[in-house]
């Protein structure tokens, strides 16, 4: 079933290659820069799933995690970070801050997919 | 590799404490560590780009290989090209890695040269002729601290995020 799915990331080369794994797997695809353009358009626009990077400029995905479960509409929407952070500390942080998942960059293209429609109910 | 943090203002507070040799000193060993970081990470960046640029060529000149047959087995080859497709943006990434990379580096070399920039203006300080010695002793010591803080700031540059050495897939964990 198609979602759509934001991703956050202020690299532009991760935001293209999930755009092109993501679409390529049938979904929509909304991008964001960092977090809080991240949080603007998740309120501007209902979402599936939100797929965000941990370190970033303005603010960071653990922060949007909390933000977003902060707002009813998101409170049961998955979100995963995908990040290059790999310590078990800040896996806890993400954990206790409410996402569903963590994946450590670099993400293999068929793994994503398995989890976006795991995680989201889909096929 | 472990790196010692020194709060600024302790620095700056004890800058009337040492002499000379000691600040260099304290200052060489972190010049010392620092640069040893900044050439690991150089290392590695060095490791992650020939394997990503390696895996890439392989996979377009797959994907190329591919199209090639279209005339004589379309489907086949379409879905040869995803996958190679596919393959090569799992390496693209690399990119985002080395970025994060280069930018802990160019961090580090910027304190680095703070610190080589401070020491020249302390040690000028301290070789000036002192012809009135109240305003003399007043300049170096603020040199010294100016000196100690830009040390303290290159001490406390953290190890970089990425660990990875390669472009290889990371874990899944769900909560």
């Amino acid at each position: 079933m198609r979602k759509l799915v934001l991703t956050v990331d202020d690299s532009a080369a991760i935001r293209e290659m999930l755009s092109y794994v993501l679409k390529s797997a049938g979904h929509k695809v909304i991008e964001a820069e960092d977090g809080m353009d991240g949080l603007q358009k998740a309120l501007s626009r209902q979402v599936d799933l939100v797929i965000t990077d941990q370190s970033m400029p303005k603010m960071d995905g653990i922060t949007l995690v909390k933000a977003l479960r902060a707002l009813p509409q998101y409170k049961k929407v998955p979100i995963l970070l995908l990040t290059t952070e790999s310590s078990d500390s800040m896996k806890d942080e993400g954990r206790t801050a409410g996402a569903t998942g963590w994946l450590v960059k670099p993400f293999d293209p068929t793994k994503l997919i398995e989890v976006v429609d795991k995680v989201t109910g889909g096929r | 590799m472990t790196r010692q943090q020194t709060p600024v203002r302790d620095t700056a507070a004890s800058a009337g404490s040492h002499d000379l040799g000691s600040l260099v000193g304290r200052a060489g060993a972190a010049l010392n560590l620092q640069c040893r970081a900044a050439h690991q990470e150089l290392t590695q960046t060095q490791l992650l780009l020939a394997n990503a640029t390696r895996k890439l060529l392989d996979s377009f000149h797959a994907a190329s290989h591919a199209l090639a047959g279209l005339s004589t087995e379309v489907e086949d080859a379409a879905t040869r090209v995803g996958e190679n497709l596919l393959a090569a943006s799992q390496h693209l990434q690399f990119s985002d890695l080395v970025g994060q990379l280069l930018a802990t580096t160019e961090q580090r070399v910027d304190r680095l040269l703070l610190v080589s920039q401070r020491l020249q203006e302390l040690i000028q300080a301290l070789d000036a002729p002192r012809s009135d010695a109240q305003s003399s002793d007043a300049y170096a010591a603020g040199e010294k601290r100016a000196f100690l803080e830009a040390v303290a700031a290159l001490e406390s540059c953290g190890d970089s995020r990425v660990k990875q050495r390669d472009t290889g897939a990371g874990s899944v964990d769900l909560f």
